[in-house]
């Protein structure tokens, strides 16, 4: 899964303009905001075949990931049950309520009441659990925020560093003090500690 | 050039140096507005950078970023004229510690050309626009120590053109104070219910980073005041912004601003309107009222119409009235071109009439 997860993100990134599932894909925002080269290692090495190894013409690619996307896109927006807000588990947080953690995203608030800077993981805009994420929360699409975007970088404020999966943000979560990120609820596992489970709008 | 500048040039005069400086930042500044419009057109698909989104300097912290305008003006009262509005850079650190850094330094009217002066750079200037060092002290309070944006109404915050609808800007939001702070700011936001109350409580008690003024108003001399902004909903705010102040060059008056502001968005329209009340016991016109409402709404696609009342209480006691309407292409978050016209009664010197256009981008 993987692979073909990888495979659909390569073709992803060169889509124009296309339609998802009734998401709109946009290329700005699949390629995201600027992501930690360090998040960025850890997320290749999480994955079992890495791009340089792939070592395909991009033409091929997008050929296969056409076919992988059929099959992919239907049971992943099937599936999203819930998502579950995750933090390490030494972490002296039980709790987080949705404002708290609607500010914690849009970055209004920068530390937490014990002065301990948050530090807020999102997935690629395009990837459907940021999106149902995205809508849970804010009631808005990635792209939606764009103009936020724009107005808080003015200031200085830059969006939620980026984590290429779910697997990712686990192990970084796990690793990180203060690291606050959202998998699906069966992708928990002990190595994080569950702060809140929210639905998604319009599903289970 | 004229025979006193060439000899400036050649003698390695500081003034030949800074035009010499300023006509390399309009060089940088073209380049940058051509690889803009190529990354529109083409698409790009690189990773390390993307228009609008700054560049971050590997782990070090450190994100750059900046925007640039071009603005032209013409059919008025004034002559026509074309010019590179700003060069901005930001600087922002920021390592996850609790501290963080951040710096805004811009050219202005680097490069000018009119109906009578031609083509010069003899009017652009550096301008430290903003240099603060924040403190995250909780998730409550925030103490920032430097040069910022006086935190009166929506526009003076957030008053760059790539963020904005319309080319001109309103009189009320700079006409009757210091678009600067200088000193110390507590600021943060609280939870109120399930929507947060946003804060700020400055004082202005320097000079050292004040630049020239640009506006025909001076920087505070020294000042205090607070701003309060309700986000009653996602897409309603109300503000409420008080500053007690004095002006420099005018230390024998002291002034009480009082501002009022709201933004509303529904579906695909935007309204948002200041009203702004200073009293000043010292001046012939005591009693000082101006505002200005805004309505924008897409129109087809990328365009967007716009347009604005503004009123303006006068020193010489005269009321100005203006209004604007113009269209806005704002194709992507990072670009935007405009174009309005300007018309209105007792407006000669604070909003004259006329066309306005001018091109931003976010870089």
């Amino acid at each position: 899964m993987h692979s073909l997860r990888i495979l659909f993100n390569i073709w992803a990134t060169h889509l124009r303009r296309d339609t998802v599932q009734r998401l709109t894909v946009r290329p700005e925002l699949v390629e995201g905001w600027a992501v930690n080269p360090i998040m960025v290692r850890q997320a290749h090495h999480l994955c079992p075949i890495g791009y340089e190894r792939l070592n395909l013409k991009l033409s091929r690619l997008k050929w296969v990931a056409n076919i992988c996307l059929m099959v992919l896109a239907l049971p992943a927006f099937a599936d999203h049950e819930a998502i579950a807000i995750v933090t390490m588990p030494s972490s002296p947080l039980q709790s987080v309520s949705i404002e708290t953690l609607k500010r914690v995203y849009l970055r209004k608030i920068l530390v937490d009441d014990k002065g301990k800077r948050w530090i807020p993981l999102n997935l690629p805009a395009f990837d459907d659990l940021r999106q149902g994420f995205s809508l849970a929360l804010f009631k808005k699409r990635p792209e939606d925020q764009e103009d936020y975007w724009n107005q808080q970088y003015f200031s200085g404020i830059n969006p939620p560093d980026v984590l290429a999966s779910e697997e990712a943000v686990l192990r970084f979560v796990a690793m990180t003090p203060g690291a606050i990120g959202y998998v699906r609820q069966r992708s928990v596992d002990k190595r994080v500690r569950v702060l809140k489970t929210i639905s998604i709008p319009g599903k289970h | 050039m004229g025979t006193k500048a060439r000899d400036c040039a050649s003698r390695g005069h500081p003034v030949a140096l800074i035009r010499r400086a300023l006509k390399v930042f309009a060089a940088g500044l073209m380049a940058i507005l051509a690889i803009s419009s190529n990354a529109v057109l083409a698409q790009d698909s690189d990773n390390a950078y993307q228009l609008g989104h700054g560049y971050k300097l590997g782990n070090t912290g450190i994100h750059l970023g900046g925007y640039a305008s071009v603005h032209g003006a013409g059919f008025g009262d004034a002559p026509w004229s074309l010019e590179l509005s700003d060069l901005s850079l930001f600087v922002t650190w920021d390592t996850g510690s609790k501290l963080r850094f951040f710096s805004e330094i811009e050219i202005e009217d680097g490069l000018h050309v009119g109906q009578h002066t031609g083509l010069t750079t003899r009017d652009g200037y550096f301008k430290l626009e903003r240099l603060y060092l924040d403190y995250l002290v909780n998730d409550r309070v925030t103490v920032r120590i430097g040069k910022m944006l006086t935190p009166v109404g929506q526009w003076n915050l957030l008053h760059v053109d790539p963020l904005l609808w319309t080319t001109t800007r309103p009189v009320a939001t700079e006409n009757l104070f210091s678009e600067h702070v200088s000193g110390v700011m507590v600021h943060g936001t609280i939870p109120f219910g399930d929507q947060s109350v946003d804060y700020s409580v400055y004082g202005d008690y320097s000079s050292t980073l004040d630049a020239r003024p640009i506006t025909g108003v001076s920087n505070f001399d020294n000042a205090l005041g607070a701003r309060l902004r309700y986000n009653i909903s996602d897409d309603l705010q109300i503000g409420l912004s008080y500053s007690d102040f004095t002006l420099q060059g005018r230390t024998n008056s002291r002034s009480h601003l009082l501002g009022l502001d709201g933004a509303w968005t529904y579906q695909r329209f935007a309204f948002n309107s200041e009203i702004v009340y200073r009293y000043n016991d010292v001046e012939i016109n005591q009693h000082v009222w101006q505002g200005y409402i805004q309505g924008v709404s897409a129109l087809k696609g990328h365009v967007y119409g716009v347009a604005r009342y503004e009123f303006f209480d006068q020193v010489n006691g005269q009321l100005g009235q203006v209004g604007v309407l113009g269209l806005a292409y704002h194709p992507r978050p990072p670009l935007i071109w405009k174009l309005e016209y300007r018309l209105g009664t007792n407006n000669r010197y604070l909003a004259p009439d006329g066309v306005f256009a001018s091109f931003a981008v976010l870089f």
